[in-house]
């Protein structure tokens, strides 16, 4: 078995390469599947860690997607349109994962109504004195993030962090592209208003 | 034509993430150089991208992941075999073959029923017939029939199964 996945996600593919891998895991070849895995495994991973807040979670949630993609293989008719179908489904075992857990617990509306713990690390943080650090940095983009409400912060990940294109995003979501396109906008005006202090750094 | 401020700012992000038509990003580049308000509000968009972009942090897959999905993934074709594109497939063509195997021995068994039913009946009218032939032939009369230098035969005109040369 080969072991080449060291750095899953990184690989970058063209369309043609992805179609005949796609065509040989259809038929049964797991080794195809593997290079399909490792250009994907990272994207889909923090798709779903932005979109549940837990690494642990995002992790076993991948598995998931990805045991899934492979079974239902065989139902995706047009090659050209795997990564969209990619992210849907990795979206529905998210949202999955949330109608099958008590809200009280956690559900991403949950996330959206209590927002005061959220924003009172963002709050505490908006000292620039205190947030020179990368570190530091890094978690004020994470909690901004996941501060945003569930509609914007899913198109924004999929656009601003992962890079599909907006017919992509569109395909995921199941929406049309000029609802889509006024989404990303207003998110980005969103974010833009979150570390608008930090700018000014 | 170039844009106004309203439809410049409805399509900034797109713009800045390349999704508008060479045309309309043409006007609005064409809007962005006249327009201080409408470039800033592009500056300000751009900086706040360049900032999530510079500080997202990713998480990287487990080393594992892969081996633990292949794993799932076995054990649940070892659990359902036939969710495989090639199962299916044989499964498919074993229905479909034993489907015509049983239309085809059904099909025989009624030519065979036909056949006997026809057998069956040509054999009665046959000894029906027979039985007829027997009656007229004791009617026939046969010179010399006693006399025992001369050899006679029955012949029977409306024999079928006499050849017309003998």
């Amino acid at each position: 078995m080969k072991n080449r996945n060291l750095n899953p996600g990184s690989t970058k593919v063209d369309p043609v390469t992805l179609n005949q891998w796609i065509r040989k895991a259809k038929k049964g070849d797991i080794g195809s599947y593997q290079e399909i895995y490792e250009v994907f495994a990272r994207k889909v991973l923090n798709f779903i860690y932005r979109m549940v807040n837990s690494p642990e979670e995002a992790e076993d949630l991948a598995q998931e997607t990805f045991v899934a993609v492979y079974q239902k293989l065989d139902t995706l008719k047009d090659n050209s349109k795997f990564e969209p179908w990619l992210f849907r489904i990795a979206r529905n075992f998210v949202y999955q994962r949330y109608r099958m857990r008590s809200p009280a617990t956690v559900s991403i509306d949950a996330l959206d109504e209590d927002g005061q713990a959220v924003t009172q690390l963002v709050d505490a943080r908006k000292n620039p004195d205190e947030a020179f650090q990368t570190a530091e940095l890094e978690d004020v983009v994470a909690e901004v993030i996941s501060d945003l409400p569930e509609k914007y912060r899913e198109v924004f990940v999929l656009s601003a962090l992962q890079h599909l294109s907006y017919q992509q995003i569109a395909d995921i979501i199941g929406r049309s592209l000029p609802s889509i396109k006024t989404d990303i906008h207003r998110a980005r005006l969103e974010v833009r208003k979150r570390v608008k202090d930090y700018l000014k750094v | 034509m170039t844009m106004d401020c309203a439809q410049c700012a409805e399509n900034m992000t797109a713009y800045l993430d390349g999704e508008l038509s060479a045309s309309d990003a043409e006007r609005m580049r064409l809007h962005l150089s006249a327009c201080a308000l409408c470039s800033g509000e592009l500056g300000s968009l751009q900086e706040a991208a360049n900032f999530i972009e510079s500080y997202r942090k990713e998480l990287e897959p487990r080393l594992e992941s892969w081996n633990l999905v292949r794993a799932r993934i076995s054990q649940a074709d070892s659990f359902s075999p036939f969710r495989s594109l090639r199962w299916r497939v044989a499964l498919a063509t074993l229905a479909i073959t034993a489907a015509l195997a049983l239309g085809y021995l059904q099909y025989q068994q009624i030519q065979r029923t036909a056949l006997d039913k026809y057998i069956s009946e040509y054999v009665r009218e046959r000894e029906a017939r027979g039985k007829e032939r027997s009656i007229l032939a004791n009617e026939i009369e046969i010179p010399y029939a006693n006399n025992p230098f001369i050899e006679v035969k029955a012949t029977l005109v409306d024999n079928p199964f006499q050849s017309e040369d003998r």
